[in-house]
């Protein structure tokens, strides 16, 4: 069963973003890690990095294959979660811990367009 | 959508949870649970894998014209072969290209047996009955199951199941084996570097043996692998494949598998370009690339020496779960085809520090070993 939580903000890319005060945190959904695979590298931006809502921050790669990463919204980057090159396959095992920059935020109100979990239920759902 | 072809286990795979993706025509499962826990397992213990969508071409006729017609169009020697013998082959077009590379089965001296890759045996077919004068050739790739059990305990298993002690089948060899009142083709051939079996029956009892070989074999470790891990398995044992390595415009020579390439009294399509690359060295040739930093390689990526020349492109690429990190095949130019030799390969605009590998990346069970 995939694990959508509330309190996230998501993407149609199966991004989700979460707010924290100035700060937000960027991962991908648990449908996203599903749909992947065994995920093997996950290529993230270095501290200082300005991210664009829309526009690719990363590359995630599977055994099979490589995907962008799109930030869910912009912002400059602040932190990257040191556990993801140690151990890409924890986005597998918990796609929500697995957090994997920390953006300062830009604009807050562009998360506002992006799908909250009863929303973005759906969308997977008609998928 | 396209129409897809189904082999005869594919309600079987969607029962088993299996991903199903679409492959040279064909729906077939990808990963079952995860591909590098199936890769694992196959190196481990063993994987059983459908490979139904083989295909498999007759030839039958007298010795004389189907040995001549088999040389004519293959650039290895088939004239050596025994009885029961199994041989790596490629199908050359006029240009000296592969139209496939192949298994030959031969049962005697007046009929072969032709396994061919799923996305090719209808060309294959087409380009036999082209230049055949007096055999009978005939496809019968949908009136055959085949599955293939792999690893370390794949014989251990499929012995025990059948209740035959199979250990007497030699590497690239076969046997007729009786089984559920038919006979069937058990051939110590295989795609991943592992020891292990392809066998070849009927379709009912092909699907009858899947499901009770899986569940015969599940206290050994036995599992079933999808063509993720398939993929995995044969980039790890350097095996090429139709459409990366090998293709219809590339000579064996320049595929990296000149060591099929063979001299004939009775000359093969661009016999002379093709024996001249095997002993001058064609200009371009395929080896192994491993990534010496976290990231996987993948197939189309660039290849550049130090000094920033293009040099190759890789035709392959993958993590390899038991080295866990990135490895490829690379089309390169020859002069680079030395062990260690440092190459660097363009990812998304950075170029990433790699290492020519001409050796093995691993040392399976597979038999050619001992």
């Amino acid at each position: 069963m995939t694990k959508i939580l509330d309190g996230y903000k998501y993407t149609e890319k199966h991004e989700w973003v979460k707010l924290e005060g100035d700060s937000a945190i960027f991962g991908i959904s648990d449908f996203a890690q599903n749909a992947l695979g065994d995920i093997v590298f996950v290529d993230l931006p270095k501290v200082g990095k300005s991210v664009k809502k829309g526009q690719s921050f990363g590359t995630i790669e599977s055994v099979k294959a490589a995907e962008d990463l799109y930030a869910p919204i912009s912002g400059e980057v602040i932190e990257i979660n040191p556990e993801i090159a140690k151990d890409p396959a924890m986005v597998n095992k918990d796609a929500f811990a697995a957090w994997m920059i920390k953006v300062k935020v830009t604009n807050a109100s562009e998360a506002d367009s992006l799908m909250d979990s009863s929303k973005y239920k759906d969308f997977t759902a008609s998928l | 959508m396209e129409n897809l072809k189904v082999t005869p286990l594919n309600e079987v795979h969607r029962t088993l949870g299996a991903r199903m993706v679409p492959f040279g025509g064909w729906d077939m499962p990808v990963q079952y649970t995860s591909i590098i826990q199936e890769h694992l397992a196959t190196r481990t213990a063993a994987g059983l894998f459908d490979v139904s969508h083989m295909g498999e071409i007759f030839l039958t006729g007298k010795k004389e014209s189907l040995l001549a017609f088999l040389e004519k169009l293959t650039c290895n020697q088939v004239e050596p072969m025994h009885d029961f013998q199994v041989q790596y082959n490629a199908v050359l077009n006029e240009a000296g290209g592969l139209v496939d590379d192949i298994t030959i089965y031969k049962f005697n001296d007046e009929k072969y047996m032709i396994c061919s890759n799923a996305s090719n045996y209808e060309a294959v077919y087409a380009h036999l009955l082209k230049y055949n004068t007096d055999l009978k050739i005939t496809n019968e790739s949908l009136n055959w199951h085949q599955i293939a059990i792999q690893g370390p305990k794949a014989n251990e298993i499929f012995s025990k199941y059948i209740g035959q002690d199979l250990e007497g089948i030699g590497y690239y060899k076969f046997k007729l084996i009786s089984f559920k009142g038919e006979q069937m083709i058990v051939s110590r051939t295989g795609y991943t570097g592992e020891d292990g079996f392809e066998i070849y029956s009927a379709i009912p009892t092909g699907v009858q043996i899947w499901s009770e070989l899986l569940e015969f074999g599940k206290p050994f470790g036995l599992v079933p692998v999808g063509l993720g891990a398939r993929d995995t398995l044969r980039l790890e044992a350097k095996y090429a494949l139709y459409g990366h390595e090998l293709n219809d415009t590339r000579t064996p020579v320049e595929s990296g598998i000149g060591w099929i390439v063979k001299e004939k009294a009775n000359p093969y399509f661009a016999y002379e370009k093709i024996i001249s690359q095997k002993k001058n060295g064609a200009e371009y040739g395929v080896t192994g690339i491993k990534l010496t930093e976290a990231g996987v390689l993948r197939e189309n990526y660039s290849v550049f020496d130090d000094a920033g020349n293009l040099i190759g492109q890789t035709t392959s690429g993958s993590y390899s779960p038991s080295l866990k990190e990135g490895i490829g095949l690379v089309y390169i130019k020859k002069s680079f085809i030395k062990n260690e030799t440092i190459v660097f390969v363009e990812i998304r605009g950075a170029k990433k520090k790699s290492i020519i590998q001409t050796g093995n990346f691993i040392k399976g069970s597979v038999r050619n070993n001992k």
